[in-house]
């Protein structure tokens, strides 16, 4: 796992993003998505997963930046889904109330059927 | 709430005169723009439409509105756009409590008429919207509201706006750190779960680290334990790089140590690659195990934050959990260890069963009783009883040296040797001697040896024949005499190609001969004082008239009675001949 966050963008459609994030969501970390989130919400992209495979550590800021980014797309009329956290990230993401808005889901196949609301 | 009678307040200058109104005022439009802000939306874009329907209210051409608890900068602005430079010097005016003088105003809310034409002086407002002692948005309009007693009411609503706005805020941020809290709780209960449920110190510490790190909200962290595997080992984890390194880093002061400044560092972490550290100490049963220290506590502003006491608090528990999965793996391996000794105990025990006696034959011209008492670890002394096929009778005790099942496994190499070897009696007692020697000394490990009493009775002659290889000296007990048969070689199997004499000693009917391993003679009391030969001699002598079970048995009593309880190393052993 990097200590710097990286984030790679994918574009399965031209509504869905899919960010695989790299490193530790922390404030440096956090915002790194954000202006990768904020960048795509400007073009058209409102449907979100978040690929977390490689990042095994998050703080409290990072969950924060997490917060304000699912607040945007859900006031874009999107959705957000994370994939493939680790089981304490995971139980972090239910204590913060993250899960409250957005889903996880174990792989990316089934979180991006839910955010083109092919499943439910 | 706001205050209608300040909301007019005029900061800075003397009074100028109205400036040209280019809007109108309205009120109830101002009053509808507010009551369509959603009061769960936050930030520059709440202020921007609280500003806008400020200015609808006041009938104010240009406006701008600031957050007080932020730079100071307007954070919102409209039908204006004041430069860099003026702004700065409003945050600056604000700061330090002046109002807004006529020049910043012009600046502020007419920026091209320090191009040349004379600024039209303006009757700039700056109306802080209030709850309470706090003050949360400062509005500033570039002239007097047409009515103010209605203006008062949209002020009064715009506070009361923002009022439910910031509490909302602060719900959020009471529910953030509630959960935080919850995180924090749960975070330490994994781990506690996590001790228990493995004793893989290595993932458990990747666990405490990441935990801790996660918490603090830190950059940095690295973990330092000892003592992983049982063999000192140190382990070190890091994330962000290393803080420190080395073994250098268990000599920390055990107490909780915090830096936020450099001066305070000491030893090791005063070249650490952070800015402000903590660190815990990791110490079980008063060693010290290892070091937990985080560095660097990061703000939602980017900066770095000092760490508190709370902080330390956390710190001190995972550093505790780190401890507690030391001390469980400590508990383990000797656990582990301590079934391995058992399992090894009960094996060594099995082989001895099959190899001594369980009863003594009766044999021509001699009375025999024996017996063993394994002490603390079996599988040292070793006795035996083998009719010839001439008639003789040949016996033996022997002793091996170390315990467990090593020397159960050297006792039964002597054992197979000497049932191979003996019973056909075709041997002389020195051959047979070298050739148990020879046969230890080429297949059992080089530390290894044995002392052997091993002798051969003819009742035809009467005669005793023996060789004691490195034991204790046999006792014969003939008419009031007392015979020793003493050592007469090194024991066996620990030089190659040694030659021990053959003794020899006709016993009489009644005489008794005495052998024994020295863990009879060597029996200690609690004053460490030995059982010895002279009692070992008297009580032979008082019971020589007493069958020889029985005198056997008063012996393993009387060795009983001397030791009263006190753990003995050696196995006791005792083998009486008695002739008839």
């Amino acid at each position: 796992m990097s200590e710097t966050l990286k984030v790679a963008v994918e574009r399965p459609d031209e509504t869905t993003a899919v960010l695989k994030t790299d490193g530790y969501i922390n404030n440096a970390g956090g915002e790194e998505i954000a202006k990768a989130a904020y960048a795509l919400l400007g073009t058209g992209v409102n449907r979100l997963l978040l690929d977390l495979e490689k990042t095994k550590i998050v703080n409290s800021i990072g969950i924060s930046i997490l917060i304000e980014i699912l607040e945007k797309v859900l006031d874009s009329g999107g959705r957000l889904a994370f994939c493939r956290l680790t089981p304490t990230i995971e139980k972090t993401f239910q204590i913060m109330g993250l899960a409250q808005y957005a889903r996880i889901f174990p792989a990316a196949d089934p979180a991006l059927a839910w955010l083109r609301g092919d499943a439910e | 709430m706001a205050d209608p009678q300040r909301a007019g307040a005029v900061f800075g200058g003397a009074p100028a005169p109205p400036a040209p109104r280019v809007a109108i005022a309205d009120p109830l439009k101002a009053h509808a723009r507010l009551a369509a802000i959603d009061a769960a939306e936050t930030g520059e874009g709440v202020l921007a439409e609280v500003l806008e329907a400020m200015r609808i209210g006041a009938g104010a051409s240009g406006g701008l509105a600031l957050d007080p608890s932020g730079p100071g900068r307007p954070v919102a602005a409209g039908g204006v756009s004041p430069p860099v430079d003026a702004l700065d010097a409003l945050a600056d005016a604000l700061t330090c409590g002046q109002g807004v003088s006529p020049a910043l105003a012009d600046a502020l809310f007419d920026p091209g008429s320090s191009a040349g034409s004379a600024p039209e002086r303006r009757d700039v407002r700056v109306i802080p919207l209030t709850a309470g002692d706090e003050t949360l948005a400062l509005v500033l309009l570039d002239g007097p509201p047409h009515d103010p007693v209605s203006f008062a009411s949209v002020t009064a609503h715009a506070a009361s706006l923002l009022a439910r706005i910031r509490m909302a805020e602060r719900l959020r941020e009471k529910e953030f750190e509630l959960k935080y809290r919850v995180w924090e709780l749960e975070s330490l209960y994994d781990v506690g779960l996590s001790i228990a449920g493995t004793l893989d110190v290595d993932s458990l510490a990747d666990d405490i680290l990441t935990k801790s790190i996660s918490l603090l909200n830190a950059r940095k962290g690295t973990l330092i334990i000892r003592d992983v595997s049982g063999d000192g080992k140190v382990l070190v984890k890091e994330f962000g790089g290393l803080l420190f390194g080395g073994e250098d880093a268990l000599a920390l002061p055990d107490e909780l140590y915090l830096a936020n400044t450099r001066e305070n560092r000491v030893g090791i972490l005063a070249d650490a690659p952070a800015e402000k550290l903590l660190a815990a100490a990791i110490v079980s049963d008063g060693k010290r195990l290892g070091v937990l220290v985080v560095a660097d506590k990061e703000n939602r502003a980017g900066g770095i934050d000092d760490w508190t006491e709370a902080d330390k608090r956390i710190l001190s528990l995972f550093g505790n959990q780190a401890a507690i999965a030391l001390e469980n793996a400590r508990l383990h391996r000797e656990a582990v260890e301590k079934e391995r000794i058992e399992r090894e105990i009960e094996l060594a025990a099995a082989i001895q069963k099959t190899i001594l006696p369980d009863s003594l034959p009766s044999v021509p011209g001699l009375v025999l009783a024996g017996g063993n008492r394994p002490t603390r670890q079996v599988g040292g002394d070793y006795y035996d009883v083998f009719p010839l096929d001439d008639g003789r009778t040949a016996f033996c005790v022997a002793d091996v040296s170390g315990k467990g099942v090593p020397a159960a496994l050297l006792v039964s190499t002597v054992h197979a040797c000497l049932h191979l070897l003996v019973p056909d009696g075709s041997f002389d007692l020195g051959g047979l001697v070298r050739r148990v020697n020879g046969h230890l000394r080429a297949f059992s490990s080089t530390h290894k040896f044995v002392t052997l009493f091993i002798a051969v009775f003819d009742q035809k002659t009467s005669e005793l024949t023996y060789v004691n290889a490195g034991h204790n000296p046999g006792i014969v007990l003939t008419g009031d005499e007392t015979v020793e048969l003493p050592s007469g070689g090194f024991p066996i199997g620990m030089f190659p190609e040694v030659e021990h004499p053959v003794g020899s000693v006709r016993l009489a009917p009644g005489d008794l001969l005495v052998l024994y391993s020295d863990g009879i003679t060597k029996a200690v009391d609690a004053a460490d004082e030995e059982f010895g030969m002279a009692r070992l001699i008297a009580l032979a002598r008082e019971g020589r008239a007493l069958p020889t079970q029985e005198l056997s048995a008063s012996i393993f009593a009387a060795v009983a009675e001397f030791t009263r309880g006190v753990a003995q190393y050696d196995d006791q052993t005792v083998l009486l001949a008695q002739a008839v």
